[in-house]
């Protein structure tokens, strides 16, 4: 049994099939990058997991426990957090309040939630920033923000959607120490990249989607050299 | 000295003098006044819940706190129940017609929850209006007995003074609280981001109902209160569209999802609209005119609600 399954995922809107029998595992403590071109049905695929989306077909097993149709809100209780792609920071709150909000789901009153909710701004490099409006920071900031209150949730699965888009150089490498950090406390992690050179960092294995259909997964030295992948991201004029 | 301890005198200070106030200044006009001040302010706390905190526009109020009025006012004028009970089932009753409305017009947003509201307040008013056990659109009078407790009537006008200041001292009480709690912030996030706040695993439904639980009960003491201060309910006096839009407005105009904000749109309001109900009674409802460039001022100026001012000139004190 692996930590969390996908099993013959399939999500269509209409007549597009965003998602189509797409399977894989995902191991408990690794981090897993899935990357694809613009459309290739990531999003999608982290919807289905958090349960924004009802997969049409297929299922998702998270620790055995069949998770697929339940409601984003009862995800969240089983221990899977996420980030978005399009920060959905709370933004007349402050940094500190966003992230009580996530620490009250284990919380029993104010004074813990805020307790814990500073160890994870700490944890984020935050700390300074805790009484700034979450709409004042910049893109960098709100999007450790995100990644802070989706941990304050204490998860054992985080989603992170494209957390490096928009970053410049030294702010992705920053990520990238984020990210392992938060892995070595022993949260397993997904991790959706358009940029490739981001998730081969650190992923220890990548699943390629495209045109919403899983084209092969493997480590990142396999995937790169794929001529399936470079035919995705490139076109076919490139193969080798 | 700490700013909590400040606070604290603050508070206390405007307590204490709340209470020595009827008794150095017993004029029956200026204790009315200050009367539907306090009763205005206590609906718009109820009101500021749902309306502020959750950001769910509500404009069918009145519901609650005509169900409540109905509830007491039926019990004691019918059965010769205290209102004091009475107030027990009025709040019960609200509470629970609350939750029922919510159950549909939590699934509608922004416009369309607040058309839903108005509909149904008015669908019930309008049943009330036709059912004669009630008294339909006659009403029930209440009868004027020996004054006491029991009675919750009095002749003068400063025990239902110290009555109305009660109640609402209870609902700032319960809101701070919710201010401060899981709840508060649970609304809070979903008013800001449902998207996000269920991410994080909060029930958007299962929280606004437990909020509209809260505020509908809080309503519901504004309600008793009413019928036993004017001895009268009926559909147009206790379930009229102008009592929900006036919770909204005094909210919106003090700063919602503020625990201050609808006591400063009240203290502003409601004595302006007592005083010109009084002298410009012969032009007919020009007080709602008035009331009506207020509210455009507002929206325009500052539409966060006055109590910015209030906020920005306690963080500038701080900063010098």
């Amino acid at each position: 049994m692996a930590f969390l399954e996908i099993r013959d995922l399939t999500k269509q809107f209409g007549g597009l099939v965003a998602n189509n029998n797409i399977t894989f595992d995902v191991l408990e403590g690794e981090i897993i990058g899935v990357i694809g071109p613009n459309g290739a049905g990531k999003t999608t695929l982290f919807n289905c997991i958090t349960g924004v989306y009802r997969p049409n077909r297929g299922s998702i097993l998270f620790k055995g426990e069949k998770i697929s149709g339940l409601r984003p809100y009862e995800i969240c209780k089983y221990g899977i957090a996420r980030t978005f792609q399009l920060i959905q920071v709370f933004s007349d709150m402050t940094c500190l309040e966003n992230v009580v909000v996530g620490t009250f789901l284990k919380a029993k009153h104010l004074d813990q939630a805020k307790e814990r909710a500073l160890r994870f701004l700490q944890r984020l490099n935050l700390l300074e920033k805790k009484d700034i409006l979450a709409g004042n920071l910049t893109l960098a900031d709100r999007k450790k923000l995100e990644v802070a209150r989706a941990l304050a949730t204490e998860p054992e699965l985080l989603l992170l959607d494209e957390v490096a888009g928009g970053l410049n150089t030294s702010e992705v490498l920053e990520f990238i120490e984020v990210v392992r950090g938060i892995n070595r406390s022993g949260i397993t992690i997904i991790l959706i990249e358009h940029v490739m050179e981001a998730v081969m960092n650190i992923a220890g294995r990548i699943v390629v989607l495209d045109g919403g259909k899983k084209i092969t997964e493997g480590s990142p030295q396999q995937v790169a050299s794929d001529p399936q992948v470079i035919e995705a991201y490139l076109g076919e004029g490139y193969r080798a | 000295m700490k700013p909590h301890w400040k606070r604290s005198i603050l508070y206390g200070g405007a307590i204490l003098l709340s209470l020595i106030l009827p008794l150095i200044y017993p004029r029956p006009f200026f204790l009315h006044v200050l009367i539907m001040f306090f009763l205005y302010s206590l609906l718009s706390e109820s009101w500021n819940i749902i309306g502020g905190y959750a950001g769910q526009i509500s404009f069918g109020h009145a519901l609650y706190f005509g169900l409540a009025a109905y509830v007491s006012t039926f019990l004691f004028v019918r059965f010769g129940i205290t209102p004091w009970l009475g107030l027990v089932a009025a709040i019960s009753v609200a509470s629970a017609a609350g939750l029922l409305a919510g159950i549909p017009f939590f699934r509608l947003r922004g416009h369309y929850f607040a058309i839903g509201t108005i509909g149904l307040t008015e669908a019930i008013a309008v049943l009330v209006n036709e059912w004669e056990l009630v008294g339909g659109a006659v009403g029930i009078y209440i009868p004027m007995l020996e004054p006491s407790i029991a009675h919750f009537q009095w002749k003068s006008r400063i025990p239902y003074y110290y009555v109305v200041f009660g109640f609402l001292v209870i609902s700032m009480v319960i809101v701070h609280r919710i201010e401060r709690s899981r709840l508060g912030y649970y609304l809070r996030a979903i008013k800001m981001n449902e998207a996000a706040a269920v991410s994080l695993g909060i029930n958007p439904l299962k929280v606004k109902e437990i909020a509209m639980a809260i505020s509908c009960g809080i309503a519901a003491l504004g309600g008793v209160f009413y019928a036993q201060y004017t001895l009268y309910v009926a559909p147009d006096t206790v379930m009229a569209l102008q009592i929900s839009v006036d919770m909204a407005v005094i909210t919106l105009v003090g700063g919602a999802g503020t625990l201050f904000g609808p006591i400063i749109g009240a203290a502003i309001l409601i004595p302006l609209a007592e005083i010109l109900r009084v002298y410009l009674g012969k032009v007919g409802t020009l007080h709602i005119a008035i009331f009506g460039m207020i509210v455009m001022f507002v929206a325009i100026f500052q539409p966060s609600g006055i109590i910015i001012y209030f906020q920005r000139l306690r963080r500038w004190k701080r900063e010098v």
